[in-house]
């Protein structure tokens, strides 16, 4: 073998510890980068997934602009002569137990080769039964149901039991849904005659050209994604954040241990030089070092990411039922490109992160044989000064520039270069002040030692710095916008209790029943309609209470509520007027099953409950346009808030469920506290990758100082003092970065409410500092990094001090 | 090599190796039906054919939703003006549900129907297939006395036979079939059985001779074509006896006016069972049935199909009662079903033993050799 090859190789082999705390860094950045890029995916592909399933590739849609169309539409293109196979769907949500599914009702009998592989009279079982379902195999182990028990399953407001009747191999678009046959699920749903839309083969295109009626619309599988990637941008756009940072960080490991490694040879590498090794030579011997421990690390990293990628999947499945009404894959869907683009990222990145450390080792003197000068970092606090103000200065303008989340991305995340700039600066400017005002003490002595070393430190520093900046700007954000959410709930609820059925429906003869209930004094409704264009249209009755449950942000409320009742104009919600930049006086047009009808907005109100948007449109003039009785709630005012109504509720015809203001209330905060648990989630992996990257810079730091502490040795510390001294260090280097992550997470918390969250929810936010994220922190930073200092503090005392001394 | 060299290579192959499983993907399989099974056990409330009963045209060429399955069975053999051979089949089955659907919905159906539609290109050996279903609702496929249909493939009833429309991309027929001869009614006057249980049976006729003009799409070329196809109409509900593993279908025009049909069930020792018939029809139209007896059906050559399924495709056939010793041949080898129905189907060749002289075309269907 090749002697530099070998040289490296048992170098490696001596120092087992780093070699695994530098593989660890860069898996665990890759890992949390894949795991969000994979989730990613999943968010945009969910909805095309089942139609890949049942469909094939590209296929395309037709719908009808009012959301649903009519099945006679079907049977005339299905008839017609060159008809490609057009797969009828019926779409619902539908619950069992915590879980949100969807039932797929197709016609088994329309696709070329039957519902994923079923074909023909295989699909008898479907349609020979009235409650017959298909699942994957995945979706059946997920719901803890078999083939044996009846599926109970909560759709179109009612619950019903389900037969499972047959089970498919796993495929990423069967997940979470249930095949029915149209026949049982139009009973099931009470929807007869109607579809959702129809499947189309991609090659189909020209027929459908040809054929399609003009009040129908082709949706290719491009627009689709499209369709779904708009929806979930702002959730993909802070995962993808929050994965950088966490990758960044990771690079911060890499650079550490890599610099480190690179220290311990500091002799070796002298001593080749002087027995002829080229720099041409070791720089190809030490870039094959951290190419294969950045590649073997990032191939870690990826198996690593697709395991924890389910994870994240089960965290955001929920709420993105919840949020965003789309049903997501059971497992994510690697591919190919995908885990090579990133390795490829990791393994360029990797290796950039450590060219200046490359460059100083190239730089060491044949012969030298000093190991304690420093190496790394060359910016003087000058040029990193001039960048940081620069960045800044680029940072505020793009953060400010236009109205697209992209941007406000760039910005802040600009603005955290500046801050990873700084802190280095800053903290050993912190440490210094604690080393005047205790430079008597040990402890001053020994945050002292730290100033010395603060190349070494720097981007641990900054690291651990921005992890904690970020994990407690996260929490702010998420406290203070979670405050918003229960102010906006409680001013909303403004009746005593909220009137449910489970079975049967609300109509205009059930609120006439209630409406007479000597308790109520009055009875307000509520019905949500899907337009086509994804808005959420909500029909309100409203008697005089409920009024006074709006936030207004813009128009005049007498006025506008006077339109609204005359069914002379509609309210939007914030999101609706900015991302459709409406305001009041605009006209806008919906899709009724009486044509295409225009209103003006009169009033725009604060709604944190849909982020693509609510129209909300008076009862009356809703029902006159769609013909649609239904309501899906009734709020009732009563006149003694706790009077008993159960056995009003027995005596309706319908099975009824009452629930209480502060019910409501706590069900939407759950499903709110459900939504951010992806963000804590990954806000503690960046943490966690944070405190590796501050261990592997301490042991760098504990050999790089070897001398010293052998000296102090010598000089009468004790086994547990030193052990003490290390440990007073890095809780320093903690509480340093816990302190300049305030300034730093007020930034990001300041940012993603004033910013960020109103162009990826359309939301604004008003801006409150919750302190507990502070208060926990900084025990928490203090505590970690006592304990990150615990191995290196060891592996310090192990040394033994004579050698080191003599080493000069 | 080191060990630790080996061990670290063994480590990143499992990840590669790992990783790329991951990116798998899950192609579906293709469900496939045994005809058989199909054609079997059928529960009770279905009628059986148990015995001859007179039929009455044209309600009779409409659907029988009393029973259990029931088809409608074109094939024939066609030449272009430039003597290119073409052959086609067009089926169409319907299987009733064991139970109709009861929702309150208009796709409730009673059947679930299914057509095949095939053409064999003599010149370029090439066999298009193309397999539909639809349910026995909202008018998607069904059968009048007048019209057989599934979705926009089409049959209709003229004046002198019936009037065939369908496309299947990259092939479409549009082909007038006028019938010549008297409808020729299997068995005793349309009964024919197929086992020895009662209902082990089928009620089945034949329009045997039907010339045909008309015109073949293939890609985007329109072939003008003329020849003679064969209609077999069949329905029962318990046919084949649990015994049963196949059957060996020939559907024979004989250069001199005459029209035979065998066919041979075979059990799953692939022994002939002695319920396997036909029926032999003179240039006049006048016909006979023929008994097990009668004939002989045995195979000579078997290809292997790309699975490994070995098919007989020629054969030798005698029926010494009517001075006839014959060998059939395909006019090529794959003409195989792949879809969910595995089955051979295909235009033949029938050669006088004796001479070796080619006198007649025909359609060989050879089912249950891949199960």
């Amino acid at each position: 073998m090749n002697p530099l090859l070998q040289f490296s190789r048992r170098f490696l082999y001596r120092h087992p510890g780093q070699l695994a705390l530098a593989l660890v860094g860069i898996a665990a950045g890759v890992a949390v980068v894949t795991g969000v890029a994979l989730l990613r995916d999943v968010l945009v592909q969910s909805l095309d997934l089942a139609a890949d399933a049942i469909t094939g590739q590209d296929s395309l849609r037709i719908e009808h602009p009012a959301g649903s169309l009519s099945e006679s539409i079907y049977v005339d293109l299905a008839t017609r002569a060159g008809s490609p196979d057009l797969i009828p769907v019926l779409r619902a949500r539908a619950r069992h137990g915590n879980e949100n599914l969807e039932i797929l009702a197709i016609d088994p009998l329309a696709p070329r080769t039957g519902p994923m592989g079923l074909s023909g009279p295989a699909t008898a079982p479907l349609m020979g039964t009235t409650d017959g379902v298909i699942m994957s195999q995945g979706t059946l182990d997920r719901l803890k149901v078999d083939t044996e028990t009846p599926l109970r399953v909560r759709a179109a407001g009612r619950s019903a039991s389900l037969q499972v009747v047959a089970v498919l191999a796993d495929r990423p678009g069967l997940d979470q849904r249930l095949i029915m046959d149209l026949a049982n699920a139009q009973e099931l749903l009470d929807r007869q005659g109607e579809l959702s839309w129809i499947e189309a083969p991609a090659e189909a295109r020209d027929w459908l050209a040809r054929n399609l009626p003009d009040e129908l619309r082709l949706v290719s599988a491009d627009q689709r994604r499209d369709s779904a990637a708009r929806l979930t941008a702002g959730m993909r756009s802070n995962l993808t954040a929050m994965s950088l940072l966490a990758f960044a960080v990771g690079l911060f490991v890499v650079h550490a241990v890599l610099a480190f490694l690179l220290v311990q040879r500091r002799r070796q590498i002298g001593m080749l030089r002087a027995i002829g090794v080229t720099p041409g030579q070791l720089r190809a011997v030490l870039a094959g070092e951290a190419l294969v421990l950045t590649g073997f690390g990032a191939l870690l990293g990826l198996a690593l990411g697709t395991v924890l990628a389910d994870a994240l999947l089960d965290l955001v499945r929920s709420p993105v039922a919840e949020v965003y009404g789309m049903v997501t894959a059971g497992t994510v869907r690697p591919s190919a490109s995908l885990y090579l683009a990133i390795w490829l990222m990791a393994v360029v990145l990797g290796l950039a992160s450590v060219t200046g450390i490359l460059r100083s080792a190239m730089r060491i003197a044949p012969g030298e044989l000093s190991r304690d000068s420093q190496l790394g970092g060359t910016l003087s606090d000058r040029q990193i000064i001039l960048i940081a103000t620069a960045l800044a200065v680029i940072g505020s303008v793009t953060l400010f520039i236009g109205q697209d989340l992209p941007f406000a991305l760039a910005g802040l995340f600009l603005w955290l270069c500046v801050a990873a700039l700084l802190a280095p600066s800053a903290g050993m400017a912190l440490l210094a002040g604690w080393q005047r005002l205790r430079h008597r003490h040990l402890t001053g002595r020994a945050v002292g030692m730290l100033r010395q070393s603060r190349t070494r430190l720097a981007p641990a520093l900054a690291a651990l710095s921005l992890a904690l900046g970020l994990s407690a700007g996260m929490a702010m954000m998420v406290l203070g916008f979670r405050t918003a959410v229960d102010d906006w709930v409680e001013r909303l609820l403004r009746a005593d209790a909220y009137l449910t059925v489970s079975a049967g429906q609300i109509d205009d003869e059930l609120v006439g029943a209630v409406q007479s209930w000597p308790e109520v004094i009055s009875v307000s409704s509520a019905r949500q309609r899907e337009l086509p264009d994804g808005n959420r249209l909500v029909a309100f009755d409203l008697p005089a209470p409920a009024w006074a449950g709006f936030e207004w942000l813009a128009g005049n409320p007498d006025t506008a509520r006077d339109a609204f009742l005359a069914g002379q104009g509609l309210l939007i919600t914030e999101p609706l007027a900015r991302r459709k930049q409406l305001d009041i006086g605009a006209i806008l047009d919906f899709m009724t099953p009486q044509g295409e009808q225009q209103l003006p907005v009169v009033a725009v109100y604060r709604d944190y409950g849909s982020d693509r948007g609510v129209i909300a449109i008076d009862g009356s003039l809703y029902r006159q346009l769609f013909g649609d009785e239904r309501r899906d709630s009734l709020g009732l005012y009563l006149g003694d808030p706790s009077a008993p109504l159960q056995e009003r509720l027995d005596a309706l015809p319908v099975d009824a469920t009452l629930t209480t203001r502060e019910q409501v209330r706590a069900q939407t905060l759950a499903i709110f506290d459900r939504t951010f648990r992806i963000s804590w989630a990954l806000a503690l992996l960046v943490g966690l990758i944070a405190l590796v990257a501050l261990v592997s810079a301490l042991l760098a730091l504990g050999l790089e100082r070897g001398r010293d502490y052998a000296t102090l040795r010598a000089l009468g510390l004790t086994r547990a003092g030193l052990l003490a001294w290390v440990i007073t260090q890095t809780t320093a280097l903690a509480a340093a970065a816990a302190i300049l992550a305030i300034p730093i997470s007020l930034g990001i918390h300041t940012t993603l409410s004033l910013v960020i969250q109103p162009r990826a929810f359309g939301w604004t936010v008003p801006l409150t500092v919750p302190l507990t994220p502070w208060l926990a922190m900084l025990p928490m930073a203090l505590a970690a990094g006592a304990l990150a200092g615990l191995y290196p503090a060891w592996a310090i005392t192990r040394q033994d001090p004579a050698p080191l001394l003599r080493s000069r | 090599m080191r060990l630790d060299l080996v061990l670290f290579g063994l480590a990143v192959a499992a990840l590669v190796a790992w990783l790329s499983w991951q990116t798998r993907t899950v192609e579906p399989e293709i469900g496939t039906i045994g005809l058989a099974e199909v054609l079997g056990d059928a529960p009770e409330h279905f009628r059986r054919v148990t015995g001859p009963e007179p039929l009455s045209f044209p309600n009779d060429h409409g659907s029988h939703p009393d029973y259990r399955s029931e088809w409608w069975y074109f094939t024939g053999n066609f030449e272009t003006g430039a003597g290119q051979r073409l052959g086609f089949q067009f089926t169409l089955f319907r299987f009733a549900l064991n139970q109709p659907q009861s929702a309150r919905s208009d796709w409730s159906a009673d059947a679930l129907w299914m057509a095949h539609l095939a053409l064999s290109d003599g010149r370029s050996q090439r066999f298009f297939q193309s397999e539909r279903f639809a349910r026995g609702a909202l008018g998607l496929a069904g059968a009048t006395p007048s019209r057989w249909w599934l979705r926009d493939w089409v049959v209709t009833a003229t004046e002198q036979g019936w009037q065939l429309n369908a496309e299947a991309g990259e092939f479409a027929l549009d082909l007038d079939m006028v019938q010549t001869r008297p409808l020729v009614f299997q068995g005793d006057a349309g009964y024919s059985r197929k086992g020895p249980e009662p209902g082990n049976a089928s009620r089945y006729y034949s329009a045997t001779r039907l010339e045909t003009r008309g015109r073949i799409r293939i890609d985007d070329q329109w072939l003008d074509v003329e020849g003679l196809a064969w209609l077999d109409r069949e329905w029962g509900s318990n046919q084949l006896s649990d015994t049963l593993a196949g059957w060996d279908w020939f559907a024979l025009h004989l250069d001199d006016g005459r029209d035979l049909m065998v066919y041979r069930l075979r059990n799953h020792e692939g022994e002939a069972s002695p319920w396997s018939a036909g029926a032999l029809v003179d240039s006049d139209g006048g016909s006979r049935t023929l008994r097990y007896a009668d004939f002989s059906a045995q195979p000579l050559d078997w290809w292997r199909d790309p699975e490994g399924h070995r098919w007989p495709l020629a054969w030798r056939i005698s029926v010494p009662g009517a001075d006839l010793d014959l060998t059939t041949r395909p006019v090529f080898e794959d003409q195989l079903w792949r879809r969910s129905v595995r089955y051979w189907e295909g235009m033949i060749d029938v050669i006088d033993s004796a001479t070796g002289a080619v006198i007649g075309r025909g359609y060989t269907e050879l089912s249950g050799y891949a199960e």
